[in-house]
């Protein structure tokens, strides 16, 4: 059959048109559709277009996202706007670095900004807890050492943070 | 060599033997984590990924795997990284040569977990088959194991904090792999993937995120990682996956009743064409064994079985076909070295 459009190539695409109840079928050529911008193929494209059912974030939300558009992360240094452009966040305290607008983000892609699901088995043996201690503890010193300074800042707040699990289940 | 120890033939997730395998291939369950005192892989340096390898590795023992089934992306050439992707343990983002990552991976490859690729962890169990319930409870008892050898990043208010906010919360990505053919072939596919748009699904290609659909096989994956249980999440991909399942048959038995010859003609052609071609690309390959794997299914080709198709569409990927032949070949030679494979595969098909 040839394209009901050009009347020259060989139809290859069935497009069907539908109005309110008004179904009507044309077979036309690729180049027509293109044409015409009524290629959908499927088929043969990527698929990146999620279409996820979004929740609306409040005017109230939205503005304290604004706010803080230039908040930077004191852990790792990273800014809102490099946030917003990469899509990525640089360390586990940028979530509260960026606190206001995370949640505003994660209701526009999650439809829910709190977590329902499974909590860590935190129920690391302590001996494991003060073995992962001593090791940290050393590569610590190492550091100081070769005055890696902002590594150790982090080691140290990795410590801490163990040591204060440690002394919750010493509890 | 790690490599050569773990990966060899066909990964156990591809013989056919789960439930509906003749449409959905694999079942999928991942969890993605992070370690805290880390920065996040992108805005991590060097001797903190060492670390971080060091501490996964460390735990990995107590977590039943053995501390030398780490391949480490550095030692892999462009090749041996092509095939990791290709078998879906490493995601085409990881490229090769890149230091202070890889995968640790356990024979059969069912369980794996890939270290400092977008997080610091991703713990991945596939299954044979329709089976994302087994999939998550696998993947859920390999993330206690890890978690009583390594903390991981956690917030009460958003749970397991990940690099990327699309998988925060739960961190849990569940997908099906599954061939559509019939719903290809009769148009619902579009009507299928805007409503599994709107039910919260994402449908992607053969290889994930931005990947192309190549012989009518899609992934089929929860969108939302955060306010839903884990279960939930998995019960509500497993029971949308269930329903498609079912469109998928009733397109294929429609097909067949309605349109037998075309249908039939369509079956037979493929194969004739995979019993007899000097040349094949991956492309043409995957579509023609699409319309095979319809055949099979409604029984109008005996042979080949799935089993054997499921083998090919590994073994005929570009990275598997030069690693078999241990060096690069040009797309032209690997057509030409393709089509023999498939004819050998094809040799006791009648068509």
């Amino acid at each position: 059959m040839k394209c009901q459009i050009c009347h020259e190539n060989d139809a290859t695409i069935v497009f069907t048109k539908i109005v309110n109840t008004e179904k009507s079928v044309i077979h036309i050529c690729g180049e027509c559709a293109k044409k015409k911008g009524l290629t959908i193929d499927i088929v043969a494209t990527p698929f990146q277009q999620d279409v996820p059912v979004f929740a609306h974030p409040s005017d109230e939300e939205h503005e304290q996202a604004q706010d803080a558009s230039d908040a930077v992360c004191a852990s790792c240094g990273l800014g809102y706007a490099d946030f917003k452009r990469s899509g990525y966040l640089g360390c586990d305290h940028c979530y509260e670095a960026f606190d206001a607008q995370i949640a505003v983000v994660l209701k526009q892609i999650h439809g829910f900004s709190a977590h329902q699901g499974k909590v860590p088995a935190h129920s690391a043996d302590d001996q494991d807890l003060r073995k992962q201690l001593r090791t940290l503890r050393r590569r610590l010193r190492r550091c100081v050492e070769t005055e890696e300074y902002e590594r150790a800042a982090e080691l140290r707040d990795t410590i801490t943070s163990l040591e204060e699990r440690l002394v919750r289940h010493d509890v | 060599m790690t490599f050569e120890r773990i990966i060899q033939g066909v990964p156990e997730w591809m013989r056919p033997d789960g439930h509906d395998a003749a449409i959905v291939i694999s079942s999928r369950a991942r969890l993605a984590r992070n370690i805290p005192g880390f920065a996040y892989v992108h805005r991590a340096g060097e001797t903190a990924l060492a670390e971080i390898v060091d501490t996964v590795i460390e735990a990995a023992e107590g977590a039943g795997f053995d501390s030398a089934s780490f391949i480490r992306n550095e030692e892999l050439d462009d090749i041996h990284n092509n095939v990791l992707v290709e078998r879906h343990l490493v995601s085409p983002n990881l490229t090769a040569h890149a230091r202070n990552r890889g995968v640790l991976v356990r024979k059969g490859e069912t369980s794996s977990v890939l270290v400092n690729e977008e997080d610091h962890l991703r713990l991945q169990v596939i299954r044979s088959g329709f089976d994302l319930p087994g999939a998550w409870e696998s993947v859920d008892a390999l993330d206690d194991r890890f978690a009583k050898k390594v903390p991981f990043s956690f917030s009460r208010e958003y749970g397991y904090l990940t690099a990327c906010p699309t998988n925060v919360g739960t961190g849990l990505r569940v997908s099906v792999l599954i061939h559509l053919p019939a719903l290809v072939l009769s148009r619902e596919i579009g009507r299928m993937i805007r409503s599994a748009g709107q039910i919260g699904l994402a449908v992607r290609g053969y290889y994930g995120e931005g990947s192309e659909v190549v012989g009518n096989i899609f992934q089929i994956s929860n969108h939302a990682s955060l306010g839903k249980t884990e279960r939930e999440i998995v019960d509500d991909v497993h029971a949308a996956a269930g329903r498609i399942i079912e469109y998928e048959k009733n397109a294929a038995e429609t097909l067949l009743a309605e349109a037998k010859s075309p249908l039939t003609d369509k079956v037979f052609r493929s194969a004739g064409i995979l019993k007899s071609a000097r040349m094949l690309s991956t492309a043409e390959f995957m579509n023609f064994s699409s319309a095979v794997r319809l055949g099979v299914f409604l029984n109008i080709l005996s042979k080949p079985a799935i089993a054997a198709l499921n083998d090919l569409m590994v073994l005929v990927q570009p990275g598997h076909m030069q690693l078999r032949q241990g060096r690069a070949i040009e797309p032209e030679e690997r057509d030409v070295i393709r089509a023999e494979m498939v004819r050998e595969r094809f040799m006791d098909v009648r068509v």
